[in-house]
């Protein structure tokens, strides 16, 4: 198998300029043909193994762009679906009305289900402020799907729910993670939403489920190519 | 790219095939090339300087014999500055220079041109050693046919060590010699991957010069007998040599300078130079050439003349060589090392015959022999180069255990005395001594470019506390560059660290902006400082962190931690061989 510089270069972690330089100084073994430098994939291995130099593996890029494609937030909005009209007037009644009619996956047990989802409010409240709570069991459930998913649900009446800031909750996002890593790097997402006034605002205005899933997808490409050059917009 | 068509073609295999031809074996093969085009350019220059001494010879009985030099010096320069364009010296130090900072590559042309040089400077009368300039034109040779074979910096290191190994091998018929003096002196490692091509190429160097001038030990000589209490009198010749040594090493370098100081002109410095030694060797001729006649006839127990004459000769051929090198003369300073030695250790023995008539100390030639290997190894600072030269130009093995300690003890004291040998002195001022595998070459190798990061969060100097908060949560780093809105200026740089007392009061998000708590004294890096000096800013400034800016803008940080990572790197890709 043949690599490119380029892609030695990603294999080591090392800017192009080192391996040009190695190639250079004769420290990497390489063929060169036509002018341009060709490494074997088998003698370029057998270097780094026996200098104990690690190859972060190849795969190491796409793995990452698949794990990011699973832990898109509006993915997992989409597939939680959005309710309406779950009527309740105390935490256990509301989450009891979520779990029963949020679409969920065959492989739940709905009733395990409510039963963590109570234990971890006991533990504390997962109402955040403003209206909104996160309600999510401690742990993955143990037949959890591969895919995470997050159920929105807007209350007919807001209820108490105990939260932080003690003002009654109008929405609730109910998530359901295949693994810690996954469900943390949601609710980091889904919190930086909700910080934004723009966002609460729509919340308020309890949108149709197409404009709140397409504001939600805009704001997240928004928040993952955020860098160097946004402005980004007031915070709490 | 090939790799998409469905068969690799014919030359690509071709390629590959070549290329995957044992590393070992491959520079064993040009090894043998480099060998004998190495030994025939000191067989070469051995035998200009012959024929070009047979032509002079008659002029030498003339009074105005003393503008000999003085013309041979001149023309000499006149051909390095203006022909060839080259830099005055005797070569060593631009083949270690070379090894050390430019993988080895040396011009074509100094593959001959320090051969016509000091065949002039010599021939006529100027004091230097033929060796320097051989070593430069064999390293040369070395050089540029790795270069034809397109070999890698390392690759090429190992064929300049070949083409000096084999021109030492040749001019003095000695392979053991050159062999050492090529990895003590030139390239300061023995790996087996390039001790085995020199080895190859110092025999086929020494082969080349057998076939072309014979098989004959230069300063053959006839047995000699030795005692225990000469063993304890080599002790004392060991400190003479030493002292010979550092007072030719420093009348080397401060020739140099002062004449530098004195005279502009490079060729009229020469000619001066030249001209002075002419008229040294009116009074004492022993000074004159590279003066192997006189070493010859002194390891022959058959010099004449006493003490007082033979000092004064040592002394005066320590000055007539400073004269000749410093002032811009081409030459080397092996001969002359071996002709002060001889003459010094002839004095010593004279010495001692005077203070001690009536003990039976051995020959003249045994002191002589072990003087050469004293200034030999004191002023080359180099021991092994010392020994073994001096056991192969004389055939003396039986000798070998004075020799050893001699040559020991005079290395030390020099060191002791001049830390940095003749050769190594103008690198080593400039810091462009990198011997392989340590901090200074593993630091010069790793440029500030290719350490740069440039995952920093760039900030503008009026972005409020407030807006910082989501840029920490997406930092990797906890550095903050901070540029002008306008012109994109770096401004100073933000660490955490600064913001941490702020962060958590949501007073201030408003009211500080970035612009006021920026540290605008943060010291900058330019992407062409060296690292040693960036890793020594970072210790002044105890930071781990710096930013690179190239006029005004910001480029990236680098920081201590990726330093270290490189560094090991780099360690562990110097090992040439597999572990």
């Amino acid at each position: 198998m043949h690599l490119t510089i380029e892609e030695v270069s990603s294999l080591l972690n090392l800017p192009l300029g080192t391996v040009q330089r190695w190639i250079r100084q004769g420290k990497i073994p390489v063929y060169s043909f036509e002018g341009e430098y060709v490494f074997l994939e088998k003698d370029l291995r057998k270097w780094a193994k026996s200098r104990h130099i690690v190859l972060s593996s190849k795969s190491t890029g796409t793995a990452d762009q698949n794990s990011k494609q699973k832990c898109r937030l509006v993915a997992a909005l989409q597939r939680g679906g959005v309710l309406r009209g779950v009527a309740g007037d105390d935490i256990s009644s509301i989450l009891k009305g979520l779990v029963e009619s949020a679409p969920l996956d065959h492989a739940i047990d709905r009733d395990e289900l409510f039963i963590r989802l109570i234990e971890r409010e006991e533990l504390s409240t997962t109402g955040i402020g403003r209206g909104i709570a996160i309600p999510h069991p401690r742990s993955p459930l143990e037949n959890a799907p591969a895919e995470p998913c997050i159920t929105t649900c807007f209350l007919d009446r807001p209820v108490d729910y105990g939260a932080i800031d003690r003002l009654p909750v109008f929405v609730l996002f109910l998530m359901l993670s295949p693994s810690p890593d996954i469900h943390l790097m949601l609710l980091a997402k889904l919190s930086h939403l909700l910080r934004r006034p723009s966002f609460l605002d729509l919340l308020k205005s309890r949108p149709s489920d197409e404009k709140l899933l397409s504001i939600a997808d805009e704001m997240e490409t928004e928040m993952d190519t955020a860098h160097r050059s946004s402005k980004p917009e007031d915070v709490f | 790219m090939f790799s998409k068509s469905k068969s690799p073609s014919l030359r690509f295999l071709l390629a590959r095939g070549i290329s995957r031809i044992d590393e070992r074996l491959l520079l064993i093969t040009i090894a043998i090339f480099v060998g004998a085009c190495g030994g025939l350019a000191a067989v070469l220059l051995n035998r200009l300087l012959l024929d070009i001494q047979h032509i002079l010879h008659p002029l030498r009985t003339y009074w105005y014999a003393f503008v000999l030099p003085a013309c041979g010096a001149a023309l000499s320069s006149l051909f390095l500055g203006h022909v060839v364009k080259e830099g005055p010296g005797h070569g060593v130090p631009e083949v270690i220079y070379s090894v050390s900072k430019r993988g080895g590559l040396l011009r074509l042309r100094s593959s001959f041109s320090r051969l016509v040089s000091s065949a002039l400077t010599i021939a006529s009368g100027g004091s230097a050693g033929p060796e320097a300039p051989v070593v430069m034109s064999g390293a040369s040779i070395g050089s540029n046919i790795a270069k034809m074979f397109n070999l890698n910096d390392r690759q090429r290191v190992a064929m300049v060590g070949c083409g000096a190994a084999s021109a030492i091998s040749s001019i003095f018929n000695a392979p053991i010699a050159g062999i050492v003096f090529s990895v003590e002196v030139i390239l300061g490692e023995w790996t087996p991957i390039n001790l085995i091509p020199i080895a190859i190429a110092s025999v086929i160097g020494t082969e080349v010069s057998r076939l072309m001038q014979g098989n004959q030990i230069p300063f053959a000589h006839h047995r000699f007998h030795t005692s225990l209490l000469d063993i304890v009198a080599s002790v004392g010749i060991a400190i003479l040599a030493g002292l010979s040594s550092v007072l030719f090493t420093r009348m080397l370098n401060k020739t140099a300078e002062a004449s530098h100081r004195l005279v502009r002109h490079d060729w009229i410095r020469a000619a001066l130079g030249g001209a002075t030694v002419g008229f040294i060797g009116i009074g004492l001729p022993v000074v004159l050439g590279e003066g192997y006649d006189v070493v010859r006839t002194i390891l022959e127990n058959q010099y004449e003349y006493g003490l007082v004459l033979v000092a004064l000769g040592a002394l005066a051929k320590i000055v007539a060589t400073s004269l000749t090198i410093g002032t811009g003369g081409s030459g080397g300073i092996f001969a002359p090392c071996l002709v002060i030695g001889s003459l010094g250790g002839l004095a010593y023995y004279r010495m001692l015959d005077f203070i001690w008539p009536s003990i039976p100390w051995a020959e003249e030639g045994f002191f002589a022999m072990l003087g050469m290997a004293g200034v030999m190894s004191g002023a080359l600072q180099a021991p092994l180069t010392g020994i073994f030269l001096i056991v192969e130009v004389t055939g003396s093995y039986a000798v070998i255990l004075p020799l050893i300690l001699v040559s020991a003890i005079s290395a030390t004291l020099c060191h002791y005395l001049e830390p940095v040998s003749f050769y190594y002195e103008r690198l080593v001022s400039r810091g462009e001594l990198l011997r392989p595998r340590t901090d200074a070459r593993l630091l010069a190798d790793l440029s500030v470019s290719e350490l740069i990061e440039k995952d920093a969060i760039v900030v503008q100097e009026d972005t409020r506390l407030g807006d910082m908060i989501p840029l920490i949560e997406q930092a990797s780093r906890d550095s903050f560059p901070v540029e002008d809105s306008k012109t994109g200026d770096f401004l100073g740089l933000i660490r955490l660290d600064d913001l941490r007392p702020f962060l958590f009061n949501k007073n201030l998000y408003a009211a500080i902006i970035m612009g006021e708590i920026m540290d605008v004294h943060v010291p900058r890096v330019s992407p062409h400082d060296d690292t040693k000096a960036v890793l020594e800013l970072m210790d002044h400034t105890r930071t781990e962190s710096l930013p690179v800016v190239q006029g005004s803008k910001f480029l990236g940080m680098v920081s201590k931690l990726t330093i270290l990572d490189r560094y090991r790197k780099e360690l562990i890709v110097e090992s040439c061989q597999e572990v």
